[in-house]
């Protein structure tokens, strides 16, 4: 199913009051309030497109949404736009994510984890055709470096354009369409490098 | 000759493979959990209405406050410097004529050089202290020395090799052993470092020690084989033996 869009808030949602611009209890700050309902979905695509399941995702998007609630007062929109500002906070809990799984050496991605990932799939078929697709790109993607990753999923994940990676990432457009033809590229290989070891 | 980032040598994947791979990830659909956006929320609603409440502190520092963060760091470091022992701490990695680091360099260690010290503990009669997990940066390597695998069974052989006779009789003594304690935690070579002056007890103290199990010796997360010294005191009166660490532990040669 997919997620509601700003223009259409959930019924269970309290309306926005029109109180105190920082907000009131009861109530989260305007400001926040708006962020959180256009960008919690490129927010979230963007962790799921890095971690293996949904619950870690939604765990690693929640903390996000609670680290920058309380880092609020320190936000400076002359710095960063929102979605950079929040796209930041969960890079860094993704890669702090990561490096603990790392250690423990468990990064692979079973096809019993990705669902949520192939649901507009048409036939039984073809679903689990999707899901050995889709795990196994992001099993090729998850051995790629630590920058190929990241371009990936700002790019595949939270769906953003070159424009707004280079703005997230602080470097130019060329930049950045150089980085994700790389990153493909070097997927393809992974991808073609992990077929032929299943094969042998 | 332009090569293939990620494939030294290979053929330069077409645009239209590379095409298709841009059209397979986009084409993974990310679904949320209908109902995560509103428990999101609410979760929201209920951090922020701890932080009004000031039963959370915001992350940030007000501004007023950080210089006197930074003062009081810089009290504190320079605070610690001023003690002798901190100094010495903080600059032994960049001394390579220290005990430490000479002891390291040293080859397997034998159990006739003295240079340095390896006693690990005791096995005797005393307060009972705990045993801490001790990890030694010799030389910025990682390290950590033996420690006996399960001291109240340590307790239990040490006791039960004192001879009844001695121990009614009021004889007690130290015997100094010396034990390769290999990777596996088994004691392998056992010898007498320091006689007690009885050879019953020391031969009590041998039969001990060769049964002894100890956690090895670790550097840089592998089990080394190390010697070390195992002070067995048998005290005739006391209720209890008990493992009693010493510091210079600290300065025992790891070698493989």
């Amino acid at each position: 199913m997919k997620t509601d869009t700003p223009s259409k808030p959930q019924a269970t949602e309290a309306p926005a009051r029109p109180r105190d611009p920082r907000g009131s209890r009861s109530d989260l700050p305007q400001d926040f309030d708006a962020w959180f309902r256009e960008h919690r979905e490129s927010v979230y695509r963007y962790v799921r497109f890095r971690v293996a399941t949904r619950e870690l995702a939604e765990d690693i998007t929640s903390e996000v949404f609670l680290k920058a609630l309380r880092s609020l007062e320190g936000y400076d929109r002359r710095r960063a736009a929102p979605r950079t500002w929040l796209l930041r906070i969960a890079r860094n809990a993704v890669n702090d994510h990561l490096r603990a799984l790392r250690r423990r050496r468990s990064l692979q991605v079973s096809l019993d984890r990705v669902p949520d990932l192939v649901s507009q799939a048409p036939s039984q078929e073809e679903r689990i055709l999707r899901e050995e697709q889709v795990s196994r790109l992001l099993n090729a993607a998850a051995t790629l470096r630590a920058a190929d990753q990241e371009v990936l999923s700002l790019r595949y994940g939270a769906g953003l354009g070159n424009g707004e990676i280079a703005d997230a990432m602080g470097t130019s457009n060329n930049v950045v369409a150089v980085r994700v033809h790389r990153a493909l590229v070097r997927l393809k290989a992974a991808v073609e490098a992990r077929s032929q070891r299943e094969e042998r | 000759m332009t090569r293939s980032p990620g494939r030294p040598g290979g053929r330069r994947p077409e645009a239209a493979e590379i095409g298709a791979l841009d059209k397979a990830l986009r084409g993974i659909a990310i679904d949320e959990r209908c109902s995560f956006g509103a428990e999101l929320r609410s979760e929201l609603v209920k951090e922020y209405d701890r932080l009004c409440s000031g039963a959370v502190r915001p992350l940030t520092t007000p501004r007023r406050f950080r210089w006197g963060w930074a003062a009081a760091i810089v009290l504190m470091v320079g605070g610690s410097l001023s003690f002798p022992q901190t100094r010495s701490a903080l600059m032994r990695p960049f001394r390579t004529d220290s005990a430490e680091v000479r002891g390291f360099e040293d080859p397997v260690g034998s159990p006739w050089d003295r240079s340095v010290p390896r006693t690990i503990g005791a096995i005797g009669l005393s307060a009972p202290v705990e045993p801490v997990p001790e990890f030694v940066v010799v030389d910025s390597v990682r390290a950590s020395l033996p420690m006996l695998a399960d001291r109240d069974a340590a307790r239990r052989i040490v006791a039960d090799e004192y001879p009844p006779l001695l121990q009614e009789r009021g004889v007690g003594g130290t015997v100094g052993i010396l034990v390769w304690v290999n990777p596996t935690g088994a004691t392998e070579l056992v010898q007498i470092d320091s006689s007690s002056g009885l050879a019953e007890l020391d031969r009590a103290a041998v039969r001990a020690a060769r049964v002894l199990r100890f956690l090895p010796a670790t550097r840089l997360g592998e089990a080394v084989g190390t010697w070390v010294t195992l002070p067995i005191r048998f005290l005739p009166n006391a209720s209890e033996v008990v493992v009693e660490p010493e510091s210079e532990a600290l300065r025992i040669p790891l070698s493989n």
